[in-house]
């Protein structure tokens, strides 16, 4: 192997256990319906053995070695390759970095969390938990993954545990009528519940992603026969990223670029489109941007978003949220800014207009949404979320006004280190949120913020967790919301002063949409008809607490997260230090 | 050219499926049977059971005669049973004699043996599938027809001389008009045998007539050339004497036309689609998936054999989208793209109102066989390599597409048995009826659509690599579309299973031998699409034949 891949250091295939564990959950889910178990058995087992990849990843983490980097690119370590399919050169090759392993520990984090706020499901539990199994297998698949071929197929794959969970276990559609105020909470419910809500949400969350992905697809079947053209067929992601990036592989030293004009000029393509390479690197690009934009909801593609994650069941709602959309932004770090840097530059300044409005629309969306659907208003602030996150995107890529010098690659570097942190961060908080808001409508029947008001007199403690989960999604400072944006906005200002400057809008009136949603529920006279609300159980205390205390503690030392990406967001923006025109 | 007590062992298994043909029919006739229920019951399970028992035994022989999972070393000692092995081996694809078709009319060689495997395992699963069923009259003339079939597929996967490719076609044919109308009492049932009987019946006559127009040519050329011999429907003797003539005249296009319409009939190619729907819908279950998937494969690899073989020079390129002019026509490959381009457009849009389950999977299936002529596309580039990927994401679109519609077509019959109809609304909260079944149904319907990680998705992926090769990228495209226009109709299946409510609750129960049936169809979808290396080192055995 090169020197920037090695292998597990004890021979170990980690990341294959990894990969593994959750299916062994799925047995398990099967042994436990052959045997007959009860289901609150089911609900236990399957929370105990979700802390099995939380293990594996917490010993990859530990082994994992951050400062490595050989070759002009960070070190991918615990590397696995063995040859799948010979006839497309597929390779089995998994591997983790700084800008993945942060996501993998997101996701083990969040799927026993959702584990536990699914033990209220009554219906059809084993198939649920097994679906939430197969749905953190899929996830993790896709951001340990680092063959095409495997990558996208979990990718299409994570739509289908996700899809049957927002279908079987979404709202239904009084309480989705409800919650956007359509209807009076009083009256009984109807009795048949034809879920016309939830499944046009689910249709259109998967055949969205689905479309979006097409362009990746057919993108990277023309890359293998482009590569192929030059003599170095591969699907492998860190080759093609090495090619994208002008770095070589295998003694082939031709930049990607040239590699795509070369093949589309003996195909004959351009004598059609004509243009240099940077036209056929834009199409790629934007083959790329537009799937990965659909999971990240840059805006304009987010408009399945609302829906998916409002008519979701909260476990789907936390995996979606905190995980799911992660994907997107993975994928741009993964894929866009190493394949396609030239153009990537070019775009930036589209890239960062599009997170703009984002940033803006998002935040308005929020705003609008506080005398609504609760779950909806925290899906419009993970749209503005996740704009920062696009928008260090188009900043690493922007070519910026100055001298490319050192103190312009510190900045790229941080704006991918705050994305980074930004995404787990938001992952940890808005996961926080929807559970809370999950087990707020188990107590109130309720989704609708006008139908809540002074919940504080007689649910305390709940008010304080959800008053914590407010902070650090609306980024307060000493939570870790707060150090990601900040590094985000520090990065992006050496490049995109002027969009950075606008995004402020956002980070206000998400903070004022977030703050009245509090004060519409907890705040104020006490709504009479919810007195004799419950407090907070301890077990879903202790189902929040480890959420907020990794928010907190994210927030005062993010040298945690930070120290395993930041060599690699190094390595990542060297190729932005040129101009490419 | 004689035929050699040698050429036996290579037909073994075409030997081995008409004696078995006729024990499962005489075990049946020479039997008196009472006429009571149980009787009936005994009688179905005993025809059932040894159609099933035979043809899995027929499958391990030809499996073994492969050496695909095992070739005996030369070194082997010689025993008893290394030489039952070596002799069975010396028949199978890997010997030297298979390089020569038997009389030039049946080749041996992996793309036939590839067939046959395909066709007999659908054969057996389908046979497994009625195991349980409620019985039919006469039994032993249903396996029989059934057995029947078979071996006309698996002459068609060999046939490399034009009137036994009739005679194949006719054999297997014959049987699937009768087992389609197999229902005599069943009005649908009865129209569907008839409506295949005839639509089938001009289709022969369009081959027929394709085949005398070569015919005709070859004639011609060997008496120009002033070569004689009674060899000129073979199609390697008449790709010689094309070749020795130079430039291929109208009288051959013409014949190619019609030959590729008269098979276009049996792969349900638009616009020679129109049979389809009606006796997919009116067959008994197991018969429309036999049709749907065996008869299928059969017919691409006569289709396939037949253009590579007989018509390299009519070959053409496949980037002219339509042809405008009759010089942009170069050759089959352009009017495959074209025909895959319709297939795709048709099958997919008029999938999407249906109301009727088998007929929905009936447009599903059409829209299938343009992803197949993708692969048989893919002949047209220019690089050795290209061509050899065309033909093996072609067998693997087949065996995926096998094994996929024998399970989604499985699961309605098992449906089918306990409500006695087939609309999707019978479908209605499977989920909750019978969870087992329905997550085998979504496994399928899951790989039909080309979800990852599914043998479907690799098929459509490795298909669509083939074409774009060959320069039909624009077919690439369109494929691409209508695999998102076919999710809404595949999920709208799903819909039924897993959200409408049902009508009861009552639990539909699954038989024994049904469910081992589906299981290994799903196993198979999902191992093919994990490991699809495993079925990609067998095909790449084809490649070799085919780039001759």
């Amino acid at each position: 192997m090169p020197a920037y891949l090695i292998a597990s250091p004890d021979g170990i295939p980690w990341l294959t256990l990894l990969l593994l564990s959750p299916l062994v959950g799925l047995l398990l889910i099967g042994l436990a319906g052959l045997l007959r178990l009860d289901d609150r058995i089911v609900k236990q087992g399957v929370t105990i053995w979700m802390l099995v990849p939380l293990i594996i990843a917490g010993l990859v983490t530990v082994g994992f070695r951050p400062a490595l980097a050989a070759e002009g690119q960070s070190v991918v370590q615990f590397v696995e390759k063995l040859p799948w399919i010979d006839a497309l050169r597929v390779d089995y090759f998994l591997g983790v970095d700084g800008i993945s392993l942060p996501l993998v520990l997101l996701t083990v984090v969040m799927a026993p969390i959702a584990a536990l706020a699914s033990f209220r499901v009554t219906e059809r539990v084993k198939a649920h938990y097994a679906l939430l199994l197969l749905l953190e297998w899929a996830m993790l698949g896709y951001f340990i993954a680092l063959d095409f071929f495997f990558f996208f197929i979990f990718w299409e794959f994570s739509l289908v545990p996700a899809f049957f969970l927002i279908l079987l276990w979404g709202r239904s559609d009084a309480e989705s009528a409800e919650a956007s105020g359509d209807r009076d909470p009083d009256t009984p419910a109807p009795a048949s519940d034809p879920g016309d809500r939830r499944r046009s949400a689910a249709l259109t969350f998967f055949i969205y992603t689905m479309a979006g992905s097409l362009g990746l697809l057919l993108l990277f079947q023309f890359l293998y026969l482009a590569t192929r053209a030059a003599g170095f067929p591969t699907f492998d992601l860190i080759a093609l990223g090495r090619l994208g990036q002008g770095l070589g592989v295998d003694g082939l030293d031709t930049p990607l670029r040239d590699i795509l004009f070369n093949y589309a000029n003996q195909l004959g393509i351009t004598g059609v489109l004509g243009g240099g390479p940077l036209l056929y690197s834009s199409i790629a690009f934007w083959a790329i941007f537009i799937a990965f934009a659909i999971k990240l909801a840059v805006w304009p593609f987010h408009t399945w978003l609302p829906a998916a994650y409002s008519e979701a069941p909260t476990a789907g709602s936390i995996l979606l949220a905190a995980v799911m959309s992660k994907m997107g932004a993975y994928g741009m770090l993964r894929l866009l800014l190493p394949l396609v840097p030239d153009a990537a530059q070019y775009f930036a300044p589209v890239i960062g207009a599009l997170a703009l409005v984002g940033i803006v629309a998002g935040a308005f969306g929020a705003l609008a949404h506080t005398g609504g659907d609760i779950k909806r208003l925290i899906g419009y602030t993970s749209i503005n979320h996740m704009g920062y996150v696009a928008l260090a995107v188009a900043a690493v890529a922007a070519a910026g006004a100055g001298v490319p010098d050192v103190s312009l690659q510190d900045s790229r570097a941080s704006a991918i280190n705050g994305a980074v942190l930004q995404m787990v961060a938001h992952g940890l908080s808005t996961g926080a949120l929807f559970l809370l808001a999950g087990l707020l409508y188990q107590r109130t029947r309720t989704y609708h913020l006008g139908a809540f008001g002074g919940l504080r007199t007689v649910a305390p403690v709940f008010a304080n967790v959800m008053g914590v989960a407010v902070f650090a999604n609306l980024g307060l400072p000493g939570m870790a919301g707060f150090v990601g944006e900040f590094f985000i906005f520090r990065g992006a200002w050496a490049t995109l002063p002027l969009f950075t400057l606008l995004a402020t809008i956002g980070l206000v009136v998400t903070a004022l949409a977030l703050l009245l949603m509090y004060r519409r529920v907890f705040l104020g006279p006490l709504n009479e008809r919810l007195a004799h609300t419950p407090d907070m159980h301890p077990t879903e205390f202790w189902t929040a607490l480890p959420l907020l205390v990794l928010l907190v503690l994210l927030g005062i030392f993010p040298a945690l997260i930070m120290g395993l990406t930041n060599t690699t967001a190094l390595q990542v923006v060297q190729v932005f230090m040129q101009a490419f025109t | 050219m004689q035929f050699a007590l040698t050429d036996v062992p290579r037909i073994l298994p075409e030997i081995l499926l008409l004696v078995l043909a006729l024990l499962v029919l005489g075990s049946d006739v020479f039997e008196r049977w009472a006429n009571t229920d149980a009787a009936r019951t005994e009688q179905h399970r005993a025809s059932a059971s040894l159609a099933a028992l035979g043809l899995g035994m027929i499958l391990i022989i030809a499996l073994i005669q492969s050496g695909y999972v095992y070739r005996l070393p030369d070194d082997a000692p010689i025993n008893f049973l290394t030489n039952i092995v070596r002799n069975l081996q010396n028949g199978g694809p890997a010997s030297e004699l298979a390089t020569t078709p038997i009389l030039g009319a049946f080749a041996t060689d992996d793309l036939t043996m590839i067939g046959r495997l395909v066709v007999i395992a659908a054969a057996f699963l389908t046979v497994l599938l009625t195991y349980d069923a409620r019985p039919t009259a006469n039994p032993g003339e249903f396996y029989t027809l059934i057995i029947g079939s078979t071996l006309g597929m698996c002459l068609m996967a060999g046939s490399s001389e034009l009137i036994m490719t009739f005679l194949a076609i006719e054999l297997t044919s014959i049987p699937l008009y009768v087992l389609a109308g197999y229902f005599r009492n069943d009005r649908q049932s009865t129209e569907a045998g008839m409506k295949y009987f005839l639509f089938g019946a001009m289709s022969s006559g369009i081959l027929l007539y394709g085949m005398s127009l070569t015919y005709g040519y070859a004639a011609t050329a060997a008496v120009t050339q002033g070569s004689t011999g009674n060899n000129l429907t073979q199609f390697e003797r008449i790709r010689e004497l094309v070749a020795q003539a130079g430039e291929p005249t109208v009288l051959l296009t013409l014949g190619m036309l019609f030959l590729i319409a008269g098979i276009g009939y049996k792969v349900t190619v638009v616009p020679f689609h129109g049979w389809s729907p009606d006796v997919y819908q009116g067959a008994p279950t197991p018969i429309t998936a036999f049709i749907a998937t065996a008869s299928k494969v059969a017919s691409f690899i006569l289709l396939f054999r037949l253009l590579t073989t007989t018509f390299p020079v009519l070959t053409g390129a496949a980037d002219v989208i339509i042809p405008v002019e009759a010089s942009t026509f170069t050759g089959w490959t352009s009017l495959l793209a074209l025909l895959a381009f319709l297939t795709l457009i048709v099958g997919n849009l008029a999938a999407l109102p249906q109301t009727n389950a088998k007929r929905l999977l009936a447009y599903s299936s059409i829209a299938h066989a343009g992803f197949l002529l993708m692969g048989l596309v893919a002949w047209s580039a220019s690089l050795a390599m290209d061509r050899e990927a065309g033909i093996a994401s072609l067998l693997y679109y087949l065996v995926a597409y096998t094994v996929m519609n024998l399970g989604v077509f499985g699961v309605l019959y098992v449906v089918d048995q306990h409500t006695r109809s087939d609309e999707i609304s019978v479908l209605n909260g499977l989920a909750r009826r019978n969870l087992g079944l329905a997550v085998l149904f979504t496994i399928f319907v899951f790989s039909l659509a080309g979800i990852p990680p599914l043998s479907g998705f690799f098929a459509k992926f490795y298909v669509f690599m083939a074409a774009w090769q060959a320069g039909a990228e624009w077919l690439v495209i369109v494929g691409l579309i209508t695999t998102i226009i076919s999710l809404y109709y595949y999920l709208r299946l799903l819909r039924a299973v897993f959200i409408v409510p049902p009508d009861t609750d009552a639990p539909i129960p699954t038989p024994r031998w049904m469910a081992t049936s589906l299981v290994l169809s799903a196993l198979l979808v999902i191992v093919l699409g994990l490991f699809p290396n495993i079925i990609l080192t067998i095909i790449d055995n084809v490649q070799a034949v085919a780039g001759r």
